[in-house]
């Protein structure tokens, strides 16, 4: 990075094939939206060349790229006014309707499609301490970085996250 | 050990990340309060259950749209950019060519004429016709692929995804482009638009042979996935001289281990 804060901005596309995995998952598990989540992470890479000035160095990289990661997705959500992921909870939810019946047994695909529509209904900052604890792979210095609390603090709001999770994904269940 | 550190160190415990003593500590808690215990086991189900969500690849796309957006950056960074003279360098080829031009005009002029004016128009005659756009797409492509600005020879590989079939000289013209652009960004569209083309054997075999002849970690790093999408098995010789090499960037080292462990 400290090479593309200099100018040798070819160097970002080392920066991007190491990240773009990694920033398509944030995304798509915040939004459930494939290529929206393709153009957020083209604007994440975009910030870092337009704010690559801003960068510190230290190896805080990753804290560094998942503030941009956060920015876009906030600007995002302002912009459009209403989560994105509303279509296909309603495909979700349209989904669950039709296999109910009298015989009903939830299969392995629905016990999916539940837990995916109790994520876009949980509170986007406990979604997104989920996403980043369980999905991202990152240490808990690393939320920590990233959301500007402790460890500790991570720890909590990750199990609260849960209790949150798992109330929604009760009250789906009993629909 | 009470509610809240047990609740603290929940993430760990389920994770099973808990030091010797802080495990035992917690195992005995947990014993001391069913209620708390059954909590932690409904909520480390849940926690696990998610490992079943599924994550979708990201298209090929993404890759494509990053590479025209550095590049652009790029270029508007070097101030010399200047749409104007963007648009006229892009167009110079066609000015220069004017022969070709008039040629194709003429053919496309008299093609649609006996079209209309003749009632036997067949199917042979919008053939030939088709057979002359493509003829001047393909001299389009070969002669923005000659152009010193490196947008221009992007230009001249997006052209050549246009080409429905394109011919060995259009699949020479990208290989050598793949091998030898000195900009890395016209290789990159290069090699994705010959990973389109990887059913034909010669673009296969060509892509495998440009493995050990790139530089750059970046193409590198992109033959490696066109291979594992490909399963093709013909290029692992080609990943293991790569490995040879000693200044080999150590990212691309671990991506063409993994290569390697995929495709064997």
């Amino acid at each position: 990075m400290l090479k593309v804060k200099a100018g040798d901005t070819g160097k970002l596309s080392l920066l991007y094939e190491r990240h773009k995995g990694k920033l398509f998952g944030f995304f798509y598990r915040l939004t459930s939206d494939g290529p929206l989540s393709e153009d957020l992470v083209q604007n994440v890479f975009y910030r870092v060349l337009k704010y690559r000035h801003t960068y510190a160095g230290k190896g805080q990289f990753l804290t560094w790229i998942y503030h941009m990661a956060r920015n876009v997705n906030i600007d995002n959500y302002r912009k459009n006014k209403r989560m994105n992921y509303q279509e296909d909870m309603q495909e979700w939810e349209g989904h669950l309707k039709d296999e109910k019946g009298p015989d009903y047994e939830m299969s392995r695909n629905q016990e999916i499609d539940l837990l995916n529509l109790a994520l876009s209904k949980m509170n986007a900052e406990k979604r997104e301490i989920l996403v980043l604890s369980k999905f991202q792979e990152l240490k808990y210095e690393e939320i920590g970085n990233i959301l500007d609390l402790s460890v500790s603090a991570v720890k909590v709001r990750v199990h609260r996250a849960m209790h949150e999770l798992k109330a929604v994904y009760q009250s789906l269940e009993t629909i | 050990m009470n509610r809240e550190e047990a609740s603290e160190l929940w993430i760990e415990y389920i994770q099973k990340e808990l030091g010797k003593e802080k495990s035992q500590e917690m195992a005995s808690f947990l014993q001391e309060n069913p209620d708390i215990k059954k909590e932690f086991e409904e909520l480390g189900s849940l926690w696990n259950k998610m490992d079943s969500l599924p994550l979708p690849d990201p298209s090929n796309q993404m890759d494509v749209k990053f590479q025209a957006m550095l590049s652009g950056y790029e270029i508007a960074q070097s101030k010399k950019f200047d749409l104007i003279s963007s648009i006229r360098a892009l167009f110079q080829p066609l000015f220069e060519s004017k022969m070709a031009l008039a040629s194709m005009m003429l053919f496309v002029g008299l093609g649609v004429g006996y079209l209309l004016s003749s009632e036997s128009a067949t199917n042979q005659q919008l053939l030939n016709l088709n057979t002359e756009v493509y003829e001047m797409k393909k001299m389009m492509m070969l002669t923005l692929l000659e152009q010193p600005k490196a947008l221009d020879r992007m230009k001249a590989v997006q052209i050549s995804n246009g080409i429905i079939e394109p011919d060995d000289k259009i699949i020479e013209a990208l290989l050598k482009t793949l091998n030898n652009d000195p900009n890395v960004n016209v290789r990159m569209v290069a090699a994705q638009s010959l990973a389109g083309l990887a059913n034909n054997p010669m673009v296969r075999s060509g892509l495998i042979q440009a493995i050990s002849n790139q530089t750059s970690p970046v193409i590198q790093n992109a033959l490696a996935d066109i291979m594992i999408d490909l399963m093709e098995k013909k290029s692992v010789g080609e990943f293991e001289k790569l490995l040879q090499q000693q200044n080999l960037d150590t990212l691309v080292k671990e991506k063409i281990k993994t290569t390697l462990e995929t495709l064997i």
